[in-house]
C-alpha cells in the first residue's frame, strides 16, 4: 500500500472538487440567471462568496495532490483552472482519481507478487 | 511491518535498487542534482518571466475590483481577496518551479527513475536530498564495489550527492512497500 499522505490527498482533493463544482454549478445555472432575470441577488452574493473562498482552498489542495500524483506541469495548471469552469473540475477529478487508482494497481503489480498477497 | 512485505527488515538488498544501482553508476550521475545553478536554467527563467507577469497582473485586478466593490457591489470583496491570494499562490508556484528538480521530480522524474528500475520517492524529501547533504553516504547494500571505487579516489562531489539521495531512496523504498 502506498503511504497514507497520498491517500489523504486524493480525499481532500475530491471532497473540494465536488463542493467547489457543486456551488459553481448552482451560481452559473441558478444565481445568474436569478440576478439577470429576476434581480435576485441574494444566491449570487452567498454562493458566490463561498465558492471564492472555497476556490482558494481548492488551489491549494488540488496543487499538493497533482504533485503528488506527478501530473505534468500544463496538465496541473488545467486543473486548477477546472475550479473556474462549470463541470469541468467535475471531469478532472474523475480522471484523477483513475489516474490515482492505476498507479497503485501498477505498482502492486509490480511490487507484490500473488504469492506475497497470499501469505496473510 | 506487515506479513506480506516482499522485503527483510534488516535492509536486505532491494531486488530492483540493486539492479539500479549499477545502471545508475555509469549513467546520468552529470545531470543529477547540485553543482548547476537552479535560478537560471530555462525553465526558472521561463518562470522568472511568468512570475513578473503575473504578480501586477493580480495587483491590477485586485485594484479593478476594490474599484467594484466600493462601486456597491459586495462580490468585488470577495474577489478583491481573491486576487492577492491568487498572487500568493503564484509566488508558492514559482517557487516550487525553481527549486524542484525536473530530473527526479514530476512528471519527467517519475519516468527517469522508472526507466532506471527505481521506485520513485517521495516529493519534497528528495529536492531537499539533492541540494544539500552531499556528505559520506553511500549505496547501503549492492553495488558497493562500483561505487566505492569511484567514491575513494575521486571524491566527486556531485557522485556523493547522488549516493546520498540513492541512499535516502533505499530507505524510503521500504518503508512504503512495508505498509
Amino acid at each position: 500500500m502506498p503511504p497514507d499522505k497520498d491517500h489523504r490527498a486524493l480525499v481532500r482533493y475530491r471532497v473540494l472538487a465536488y463542493t467547489t463544482a457543486t456551488l459553481l454549478i448552482v451560481l452559473v445555472f441558478a444565481g445568474i440567471p436569478l440576478q439577470i432575470w429576476y434581480h435576485n441577488l441574494w444566491v449570487v452574493e452567498i454562493v458566490g462568496t463561498l465558492h471564492g473562498y472555497l476556490y482558494l482552498v481548492y488551489l491549494l489542495v488540488a496543487f499538493d495532490f497533482t504533485r503528488r500524483l506527478r501530473i505534468p506541469l500544463v496538465k496541473m495548471l488545467l486543473v486548477l483552472l477546472a475550479g473556474t469552469v462549470p463541470f469541468a473540475a467535475i471531469v478532472a477529478e474523475r480522471l484523477l482519481t483513475r489516474r490515482y487508482a492505476n498507479r497503485l494497481s501498477a505498482s502492486h503489480d509490480a511490487l507484490s507478487p500473488a504469492s506475497a498477497r497470499q501469505v496473510k | 511491518m506487515t506479513p506480506d512485505a516482499v522485503v527483510p527488515a534488516s535492509g536486505g538488498p532491494v531486488t530492483g535498487g540493486q539492479g539500479a544501482g549499477g545502471l545508475v553508476a555509469g549513467g546520468p550521475v552529470a545531470g543529477g542534482p547540485g553543482g548547476r545553478d537552479i535560478w537560471w536554467t530555462r525553465r526558472a527563467v521561463l518562470a522568472h518571466v511568468a512570475l513578473v507577469i503575473w504578480v501586477p497582473g493580480c495587483a491590477v485586478a485586485a485594484w479593478w475590483q476594490v474599484g467594484i466593490a466600493l462601486g456597491g457591489d459586495s462580490l468585488g470583496w470577495v474577489y478583491s481577496v481573491m486576487w492577492p491570494c491568487f498572487a500568493v499562490f503564484g509566488t508558492i508556484f514559482w517557487w516550487f518551479l525553481v527549486h524542484d528538480d525536473p530530473d527526479t521530480l514530476g512528471a519527467r522524474g517519475l519516468r527517469r527513475q522508472l526507466e532506471a528500475g527505481l521506485e520513485p520517492a517521495e516529493l519534497g524529501a528528495q529536492a531537499r536530498a539533492g541540494c544539500g547533504n552531499a556528505g559520506h553516504a553511500s549505496i547501503p547494500d549492492g553495488g558497493g564495489d562500483l561505487l566505492g571505487a569511484n567514491e575513494s579516489e575521486e571524491e566527486d562531489p556531485e557522485l556523493a550527492a547522488y549516493n546520498a539521495y540513492l541512499a535516502q531512496l533505499a530507505g524510503k523504498e521500504k518503508s512504503w512497500r512495508a505498509r
